[in-house]
Order: structure tokens, then sequence, then C-alpha cells
């Protein structure tokens, strides 16, 4: 490569050289030059083009570079697909536990109520039927009132109040020693109001069965009117005391 | 002169045109470049030596870019593109050094 061309022998062999070079750099209107020119454009305008290309991160990369950071990003999404399953089981898990928690919890809380309810410890209202036994000449036997109340819970009252007392499971009804009618004590004037709540269009009948509640009440000299109500409203409730002896069997 | 015109013209116009490069030429065109700078410091060399013909210069200018794109091209189809890339990249390398040595011992004689 390098043999052919020597280090000029002397100043006036280098002052050549430079003349060449004078006259190579002048420009020369000949096809040949011109044809030189035209290559050294299109060289030129390579150079630009090629340098910008590498500019763009994946036009310039190879087949090989190319496989490779496909691969790359397929094995990165392999894993981001297997972190992916794995997180929507955790969170599936979590959401199942959740569910259940809330079931478990609505039916407690549903199962709170019905006791509440049925054992009298909190206010109830609903559809029901409004008795009203009037006691004009103060005989009426507490048997006979508290056969209106069995009446009533056969024909499937939930909630019983009479006047202002929650007629519940341990609820009594007594004569006072002066003749007056007492639920759970508390004597009641007449005449006695009872709420029941639940279908009135089988309480009602049940009331007027010939030989029943409403002629009991009239044998005793009262007088028993029921009335249905679409929203009958139990505001009286029992405190609730704590079982002293008996325990749950589990 | 019309040479580094044309040079600095096209060097120009590619950055102000921004062509796009065909996607079959994209990969011989880096080799095709540095074959071609290695005709160009030839050619210098060669007019310095006073040896200089335009002829010869425009002929081994397009065979110089064939082969070396050629040569790419089998190495692509080979399945030793990067290597033979490489090998050709190192010849062509080389002979731009020894040129430029060269022109540099004609101009300042050391």
């Amino acid at each position: 490569m390098s043999e052919g061309t020597r280090t000029p022998a002397s100043r006036a062999q280098q002052k050549l050289v430079w003349r060449r070079l004078g006259d190579t750099l002048r420009p020369q209107a000949t096809l040949p030059q011109l044809i030189v020119g035209l290559l050294c454009l299109l060289l030129g305008l390579s150079i630009a083009a090629q340098v910008r290309q590498t500019d763009d991160s994946l036009d310039g990369a190879s087949q090989q570079e190319l496989v490779r950071l496909l691969d790359e990003s397929g094995r990165h999404l392999t894993d981001l697909e297997i972190e992916n399953a794995q997180l929507e089981g955790t969170l599936e898990a979590l959401q199942a536990g959740q569910e259940g928690d809330v079931s478990a919890q609505n039916a407690a809380e549903e199962r709170l109520e019905d006791l509440e309810i049925l054992a009298g410890t909190a206010p109830a209202h609903g559809r029901g039927i409004l008795v009203t036994v009037t006691d004009p000449t103060g005989e009426l036997r507490s048997s006979t009132l508290l056969g209106v109340v069995q009446e009533l819970r056969n024909a499937g009252a939930e909630v019983i109040q009479i006047d202002d007392v929650r007629v519940v499971a341990s609820t009594a009804i007594t004569t006072g020693d002066d003749g007056s009618l007492r639920v759970d004590g508390t004597v009641l004037e007449p005449p006695y109001q009872l709420r029941a709540i639940g279908d009135p269009s089988v309480m009602e009948p049940a009331l007027r069965i010939p030989g029943g509640a409403a002629d009991s009440v009239a044998g005793d000299g009262g007088s028993l009117v029921a009335v249905a109500d679409d929203e009958i409203r139990i505001e009286a409730t029992v405190p609730l005391s704590e079982p002293e002896h008996s325990r749950v069997v589990k | 002169m019309i040479a580094v015109f044309g040079l600095v013209l096209g060097i120009v116009l590619g950055l102000v045109v921004q062509p796009d490069i065909p996607v079959v030429l994209q990969p011989y065109l880096p080799i095709a470049v540095v074959a071609a700078l290695d005709t160009l410091a030839g050619g210098l060399r060669a007019s310095l030596d006073g040896a200089f013909d335009a002829h010869v210069f425009i002929t081994s200018f397009l065979f110089n870019v064939l082969i070396a794109a050629f040569l790419v091209f089998l190495g692509d189809q080979l399945g030793v593109g990067s290597q033979l890339s490489t090998a050709v990249i190192v010849v062509l390398g080389i002979r731009i050094f020894s040129n430029a040595a060269a022109i540099r011992r004609l101009l300042f004689r050391s």
C-alpha cells in the first residue's frame, strides 16, 4: 500500500508535491472531475443520511440485535404476565375473603335483627292490626285478654304490644289485688289497645272465629274491634336480661 | 476542488433534506461509505504522487463500494454478516490509515 510512495528526497520534490495538491484542489471543469465531484456528493449524502439513521435507536440495529431485543422484551413480557397472574390471584383471594366477611357480617346483622324483634329489645314496624278491647263493666278477666294475645300469636302475629308494654315470651297477664289487669306488672287502663304486626287478613278473621277471642271478650261484657293497618309501629321494648344460669350448648 | 465542493454540498444536502435510506440498502450503506472514504484517501494520495487518473478513481470508487456491499450481503447470506462486516471495516480502516500516512509523508516529509 505504501510502496510506490516514498518520502520526497528534497525540498524541491516536496514543493512539487504541494503544487500537485494545489492542482488537485483547483477547480477543473472536465468531465471526469465532474463525475468525481458527483461521486463525492453522493458520498457526502450517504454519510449524512447514515449518521442520521444511526441516531434512531432501532433503525440502524442489525438483525441479530433486533432478535436479541425482541427476545428480551418477550422474556420481560412473560415475567410481567406471570407477576400479573400472581397479583390477580392475590387480589381474587383478598376479594373472596372480603366477600366472605361481608356476607357473614350481613347474615349476622340479619340474625341480630330477627333476634332483637323476637326478644322485644328493638322497635318494629310493619302491616298488622290494631285491636281495641273495651271493658265498660270492668269484668274482663286476665285469661280473656291472654286468650286474645294467644289468638293473635296463633294467627301469626310477630310482634305484639298491649298499651305501652311489649309482649314477649315471658310476658305475664295477671289480675291485681284491686281487680285491674296488669301486663308484666304494669297496670292497664281500659280501653285496652293491642297492636300486632303480622298478616291482617289472617289475624282479623282469627279473632272473629265463633267462640273465639271476640266472643270471649263479649262474654266478659266487653267488646273487641280489630282494624287492619298498613303501618303499625311498635315502639315499646323490653330490657334484655342476661341469662344467669343457662348456657348455650355448643 | 470540485470533489471537496461536492463532498461538502452532499453533507449539507443530506442534513437539510434528510433523505430516507431505502430499506434494501440499509445494511450495506455503512460499509459502502467506509469503502468510498478509502477510495477518496487513495485518490488524494495518487494525485499527490502525480499518478492520479480520474478514470481509475471513478472505477475504483464504484468497484470498492460494490465489493464492500457485496461482501456484507454475502456475509448475511452465510450467517456471518457481523463478522464479515467487521473484517471489511478493519481492512478498509487499515488502508485509510496507510493512505493518510503516505499523504502525510508526502506533504511534510516526515
